[in-house]
């Protein structure tokens, strides 16, 4: 395999800055969060499923659909799950605005 | 068997993997695998309802109406149902269609698009159970990862999204075990599959929408290719190797070692590889941004105070991110956005986030945002990790 065809476990990155009054910061990440080693952990992950959740369903559904998934393998039936899976995503008032930003 | 002299096989790798399939049991799966798999999938759910925000979506889910679809198939995020295949479908669409699904990053597949919609769909018209329809899930994302890996970049180099030729493989093993199949019926899936195996790279030169059905499509297709399969429809004995299989024409120049590949499936658990995004944009502005709200947070950095901005890459990831610096610095569009780095990195200094409200159009004609990125960068770093 040649150096061009492999393919990496990580993704590496930095950024360098130089303020106005000439001090340079610099910063690197050899690995992106979210990778090999850097797994993201559950907390981050479940604040990554509400925000999006939040785009198209109320709060309290998203929590359920979130512990319904943690726990699919003590469920008998994935019926269970589907009849969550079918909540009405709401498409009026979705669509997402800037003000969601910070 | 006549092979290409570019793709050696040392032994039919749909039957290796037929067996290995069969034999995979809940008790082999480690107790982190297991966990994570709930966490990779509670993701890709949480997308499905955020795409269901956008455009794409509507037109996905309108396009139904002119082909009809009954059924009594879950599409996420909406309570009427449709048939089974059309679930598959639209699920994978619906998760892989903002491009913030998780990747297994040695194969840039994204494996859950399409093992979930397919497992699922067939779970929930079989009346299985969440452990059943993990299991099929794990095994369809290790089979993807597994068989991407070989490809080593030659897919999209020839013009194919791996997401989609590959994927189809992973759900049709799995949804050919969970419709019972023995190994016999799972070469044939298998064998069907290469010939619905599909996904150009077109979308790239003009930010379409094709990308984001590949996975559904390779769900839907798996569906199929396992039906076939299980009912006793001929397919090629081997998928993958011979001199019109997989590799030879999807990655030509590559070569598969059947005994070395498949004895780590299920053994070298790639799931343990596979990346959940924390930001909704390509993986190459990941680190970058992180680095960004690391400094921006530990030096108080207002955007006003900053004189220029330096990105650093590998210089072989500018023509993604990077390159032309003058376009990358003012995206078009909400897709083009996700593949500047110039854009992300101004964001997270400005807002100190990147979300998915930052794709949107207003975001995207934020003035402070637009400044800063006029004073980004992009340099070589010999750091990076990239291969």
């Amino acid at each position: 395999m040649t150096r061009d065809l492999a393919t990496p476990d990580a993704f590496s990155g930095g950024i360098k800055i130089t303020l106005t009054d000439g001090t340079e910061l610099e910063h690197f990440e050899a690995v992106n969060r979210g990778a090999g080693g850097q797994l993201l952990p559950a907390d981050q992950v479940k604040a990554k499923f509400l925000d999006n959740c939040a785009l198209t369903i109320p709060a309290d559904r998203a929590e359920q659909l979130w512990n319904a998934m943690l726990n699919l393998d003590e469920m008998n039936d994935v019926a269970e799950l589907t009849a969550l899976l079918r909540t009405e995503s709401n498409r009026a008032a979705q669509q997402p605005s800037g003000s969601e930003a910070c | 068997m006549q092979v290409s002299p570019l793709t050696h096989q040392t032994a039919p790798l749909s039957r290796a993997i037929a067996d290995r399939v069969i034999a995979l049991e809940r008790d082999q799966v480690p107790q982190d695998v297991w966990d994570y798999l709930k966490l990779c999938l509670a993701d890709a759910v949480g997308i499905a309802f955020a795409s269901r925000a956008y455009d794409f979506a509507h037109k996905s889910l309108d396009s139904l109406n002119l082909l009809g679809s009954d059924g009594i198939s879950t599409i996420i995020g909406q309570s009427a149902t449709v048939s089974l295949r059309d679930a598959a479908l639209m699920n994978g669409l619906l998760i892989h269609g903002l491009d913030y699904d998780d990747t297994h990053l040695a194969s840039v597949v994204h494996c859950s698009a399409s093992a979930f919609p397919a497992a699922l769909a067939l779970a929930e018209q079989r009346g299985l159970s969440g452990a059943e329809l993990l299991l099929a899930t794990l095994m369809a994302i290790e089979v993807d990862a597994m068989l991407g890996t070989q490809a080593g970049g030659v897919f999209q180099q020839v013009g194919f999204h791996p997401t989609g030729v590959v994927g189809v493989f992973g759900a049709t093993v799995a949804a050919a075990r969970m419709m019972g199949a023995d190994s016999e019926a799972l070469v044939r899936a298998q064998g069907v599959a290469l010939s619905l195996s599909s996904g150009s790279m077109a979308f790239l030169d003009d930010g379409s929408w094709t990308k984001r059905l590949h996975p559904g499509w390779a769900a839907s297709a798996a569906l199929q290719a396992a039906a076939l399969g299980v009912s006793g429809f001929q397919g090629p004995g081997e998928a993958y190797g011979g001199r019109f299989g997989f590799y030879a024409l999807y990655a030509p120049g590559t070569s598969v070692e059947t005994e070395a590949v498949s004895s780590q499936l299920f053994r070298d658990w790639a799931l343990r590889t596979v990346a959940i995004k924390p930001y909704p944009i390509c993986h190459f502005n990941h680190a970058p941004v992180d680095a960004a709200l690391a400094l921006r947070s530990e030096h108080a950095i207002t955007p006003d105070v900053i004189k220029s901005v330096t990105i650093l890459l590998d210089d072989r990831q500018f023509g993604v991110v990077a390159s032309p610096i003058e376009a990358k610095r003012a995206p078009q569009s909400e897709y083009d956005a996700k593949f500047s780095a110039p854009y992300a990195v101004a964001t997270a200094l400005c807002k100190g986030s990147f979300s998915l409200a930052d794709l949107e159009d207003a975001a995207r004609m934020d003035p402070e945002v637009l400044s800063l990125a006029q004073r980004v960068v992009c340099a070589h770093d010999a750091r990076s990790r990239y291969p």
